[in-house]
């Protein structure tokens, strides 16, 4: 439902659902990016300016993991852009980052993270309420006993959450996402 | 074998979860017999780091990202407005602006639409033998002509003139090549000169030359390649000026409002005024003006492709008058051109485009940058 939602919103250019690409898509590439150009602002920018030329393409994209392929190579590749870009600029850099830049093949391994991570991290609102509450809180910063206290829950408790949360968010399917949450948090 | 992130990925989560089949336990053990893959499976295997990298998600809001992405389209927006909006002011102020339409896509509706099409120039000319004959020679019909001097070849847009005797001949017999409005017609004379006529043009020639000197008479606009002869000069003479040759490639131009222009590509050429013997030596990349209100010649340096465009089979307009231009295209288009509103013609106006287009393409894109309308009523061009 929801992925369709996303192709619905990149092929027809739906102004009042685009916002959902971002939520889809906009943490993990600028995390993607990050990797690349070691700026988060840059990264953001670069991100931006890629989702912006979507908007204006006409391109189509049939399958949902076609759009993320897509997504993940345009970052990379505005990446390159922005850092020959900037080793053009200086020299100084250039001899900084004197490592060559990666193909877009080697970056296998770091698409694959990412796309765990991109999958794991949108999962987190499938999770029931309180567990969702105890990695949020993590997240955040907060201590298993700040967490515990917040919560009122005991220590042990928050701990068993946490694991069973993040077990739960690294082996989930699409196929078990509960769609109802998913649906939840889109709308 | 062709990685794809996406199996690698639902693999890699059905291993966490422990679901594996044995065949794809082995597709995983020989992913993670890479090092780096091994690497990431043991990473994302630690809750800590799984926070370390959400707490980095957290920190890029889709909400703030999504906002700065509406301003950027905003932003784009009115940098095309106001690209529109200067483009606009310009003009107004008859400032005159480049505007590169050559490859400009079909305006959607900018002329009223006539049942008439106005298909460019072709080649077709007149040409009046030494008898007084007259004869239409049309782009389809090769033709053999033949006179005491010579033989003429008449095919596909071109004369080519030959001479019989290897001596040259004692008197001249003329012949006048004559192009309508709508034509062009190409000619190459028996020393090897060729000739480019441009529509409403008229060049009066021998049809072979003496033995002291070469010349031609040009009324319109025409484009020479002269074939070098030190013993025999080539003259083109108009009714304003004498240009005299030493074998080289210029433009000479008798249409404009006020001024007979010349312009010399390569080589070198003297150039004076029709009853004088002062001569201006011209240099390659320099234009002529003469003046017929002042009867005056001045030189100067001008970029020749403006002047030179029209043989290459574009139209070069380079801060020109609405007026000027579209005398221009009327000659080509064998269209009269009628301004509602004398005001529009002093509108200067840049552009490059196709010689061989519809007009109705090289209006629209003048309408499209101007904003000024045009209609077309069988041969009349109405500027509203």
């Amino acid at each position: 439902m929801n992925e369709s939602r996303i192709l619905i919103a990149v092929n027809e250019k739906k102004e009042e659902i685009w916002e959902d690409v971002f939520g889809y898509y906009y943490a993990a590439l600028c995390s993607y990016a990050r990797r690349l150009v070691h700026d988060p602002v840059i990264a953001e920018d670069l991100v931006q300016d890629i989702l912006l030329y979507v908007w204006n393409s006409e391109r189509k994209f049939i399958r949902l993991e076609e759009l993320t392929n897509y997504l993940y190579r345009a970052t990379y590749n505005r990446s390159m852009m922005w850092l020959r870009h900037e080793k053009c600029k200086s020299r100084h850099l250039a001899r900084l980052s004197e490592e060559s830049n990666p193909e877009f093949d080697e970056m296998f391994v770091e698409t694959v993270r990412e796309e765990l991570l991109r999958q794991m991290y949108l999962y987190i609102d499938a999770l029931p309420e309180q567990q969702r509450k105890v990695i949020r809180m993590s997240v955040e910063g907060l201590s298993v006993n700040e967490i515990a206290e917040k919560l009122g829950i005991s220590v042990d408790t928050v701990k068993t959450h946490k694991k069973r949360s993040f077990k739960q968010l690294r082996g989930k399917f699409k196929e078990d996402v509960n769609i109802f949450w998913l649906a939840f948090f889109l709308s | 074998m062709e990685k794809s992130v996406e199996k690698t990925v639902a693999l890699l989560r059905k291993s966490y979860a422990g679901r594996l089949t044995a065949e794809e336990q082995a597709e995983v053990d020989r992913l993670l017999s890479d090092k780096d893959m091994q690497q990431l499976y043991t990473t994302i295997g630690d809750d800590e780091y799984l926070i370390q990298e959400f707490r980095r998600y957290s920190s890029w809001l889709p909400m703030s990202g999504y906002q700065a992405f509406r301003k950027k389209k905003r932003q784009q927006k009115i940098q095309r407005f106001t690209a529109r909006l200067s483009v606009a002011a310009s003009l107004l102020i008859a400032l005159g602006c480049i505007w590169l339409l050559v490859e400009q896509e079909k305006p959607e509706k900018p002329i009223d639409i006539a049942e008439t099409r106005v298909e460019p120039g072709s080649f077709r000319a007149f040409l009046q033998l030494s008898s007084g004959e007259r004869i239409a020679l049309e782009d389809t019909h090769p033709l053999d002509l033949c006179e005491t001097e010579g033989t003429i070849q008449i095919d596909s847009g071109k004369a080519v003139y030959s001479a019989h005797q290897l001596s040259p001949a004692e008197t001249e017999t003329y012949h006048i090549l004559s192009v309508p409005r709508g034509g062009e017609y190409r000619l190459l004379l028996t020393d090897g000169t060729a000739v480019h006529l441009n529509a409403e043009s008229e060049l009066r020639y021998p049809v072979a030359f003496t033995t002291t000197e070469r010349k031609v008479f040009l009324k319109g606009e025409a484009w020479f390649e002269v074939a070098k002869d030190v013993d025999r000069p080539f003259y083109v003479e108009t009714e304003d000026v004498r240009i005299r040759v030493y074998g080289t490639s210029f433009n000479v131009n008798t249409h404009r409002f006020h001024t007979t222009e010349t312009v010399l590509v390569s080589g070198e050429i003297g150039i004076a005024k029709a009853e004088s013997t002062e001569e201006w030596r011209m240099h390659p990349g320099q234009l002529a003006s003469y003046d017929r209100n002042s009867g005056e010649i001045s030189l100067q340096k001008v970029d020749v492709r403006k002047y030179t465009a029209w043989q290459d089979g574009e139209f070069c307009f380079n801060d020109d008058t609405l007026e000027e231009i579209l005398e221009e295209l009327g000659r080509w288009y064998d269209v009269t051109v009628f301004f509602q509103s004398p005001g529009h013609k002093e509108i200067q106006f840049s552009c490059h485009l196709k010689r061989y287009e519809d007009i109705r393409k090289i209006l629209g894109a003048i309408t499209e940058s101007t904003g000024i309308l045009f209609e077309i009523n069988n041969r009349t061009v109405i500027v509203k």
